[in-house]
């Protein structure tokens, strides 16, 4: 073989190698991108982008129930339902960690929820989130969002 | 001529229905026997447990840290940690569901862990769980595990 052709097979592997780490890197942006518009519904308290982002069998481990709430109408419910008991809610991630590994990614953190019941006190709960996103059509949706509050964490 | 046709038809239907519904079916089998192969080794203190079978960044949100646990060393470590000051552990998981979604599956539930240490009272923690498993080359991995505790006995 000469060295031509040694060059030539080079710089195709380099390209094929670049072009898969930039799709590895638009994956992973593209998950980033949908954690930080679910937040942005959540806290825009927008129930239709909410659940634009939700797989038909989700599973939600909540604050407001130690019983999970599966399926995208027990979800769609359980974020209504958080609507109407809070004023005003603002939730923070903090420490924000992403992970995809094939067509399955997760996001996980501590959080900082500020809540003011309707006609009450506001109160602010710390705790550890970790969510799970599936592209089953080339686009991240939520299979599972779970919350734990940290002890002490009020 | 047409009911030859329609009928090859619906036979190819339903063995492409029979043989995804198969295939399901093994992949809820393999995520379960993962999961219940996990639950042994915990139970048997042995410090492979949710690792054995695991990406190697796998994340972790436990009970005896606010923090995540990443990667399968760091998780053996705690584990190690943890089985050394304890003179038996029980983990039961209670309601385990499953589902595949893809090539992403998910694990929830919840569970009391029981733990007699090896100096002071015995503990019973109530609480609930969420796994989640990615396929890679025919293999399903534990990606990320995150354990939320209800309550505390003892």
């Amino acid at each position: 073989m000469s060295w031509k052709w040694v060059l030539v097979v080079a710089v195709v592997l380099a390209f094929g190698s670049i072009a898969s780490e930039s799709a590895a890197q638009q994956t992973r942006d593209a998950l980033i991108a949908s954690f930080g518009e679910e937040l942005q519904a959540i806290n825009g308290r927008d129930l239709v982008d909410v659940m634009s982002h939700v797989h038909e069998d989700v599973v939600l481990f909540g604050l407001y129930s130690p019983f999970p709430a599966v399926g995208k109408d027990a979800f769609r419910q359980a974020v209504q339902d958080y609507f109407d008991t809070f004023e005003e809610a603002n939730l923070n991630p903090a420490h924000e960690e992403y992970m995809v590994i094939g067509e399955t990614g997760v996001a996980w953190g501590l959080y900082q929820l500020t809540t003011t019941r309707q006609g009450g006190m506001e109160q602010t709960v710390n705790g550890q989130y970790m969510f799970t996103y599936v592209r089953p059509s080339g686009q991240w949706q939520i299979a599972i969002w779970h919350f734990s509050p940290l002890p002490g964490g009020n | 001529m047409v009911y030859e046709k329609r009928g090859m038809t619906v036979g190819i239907v339903l063995l492409f229905l029979c043989v995804t519904g198969l295939a399901y079916g093994d992949d809820l089998d393999d995520v379960r026997a993962v999961f219940n192969a996990d639950m042994k080794r915990f139970n048997t203190k042995d410090a492979s447990a949710f690792s054995t079978e695991a990406h190697d960044d796998v994340v972790l949100f436990g009970m005896l840290s606010p923090f995540a646990v990443k990667g399968k060393v760091a998780i053996t470590d705690m584990l190690k940690g943890f089985f050394a000051d304890s003179e038996r552990v029980t983990l039961t998981p209670i309601n385990p569901e499953f589902r595949i979604i893809g090539a992403s599956a998910l694990a929830w539930g919840h569970f009391t862990n029981t733990e007699v240490p090896a100096i002071g009272p015995r503990e019973v923690i109530h609480g609930r769980y969420t796994f989640t498993y990615a396929k890679r080359d025919g293999k399903w991995l534990l990606v990320g595990l995150h354990f939320s505790p209800l309550g505390v006995e003892g």
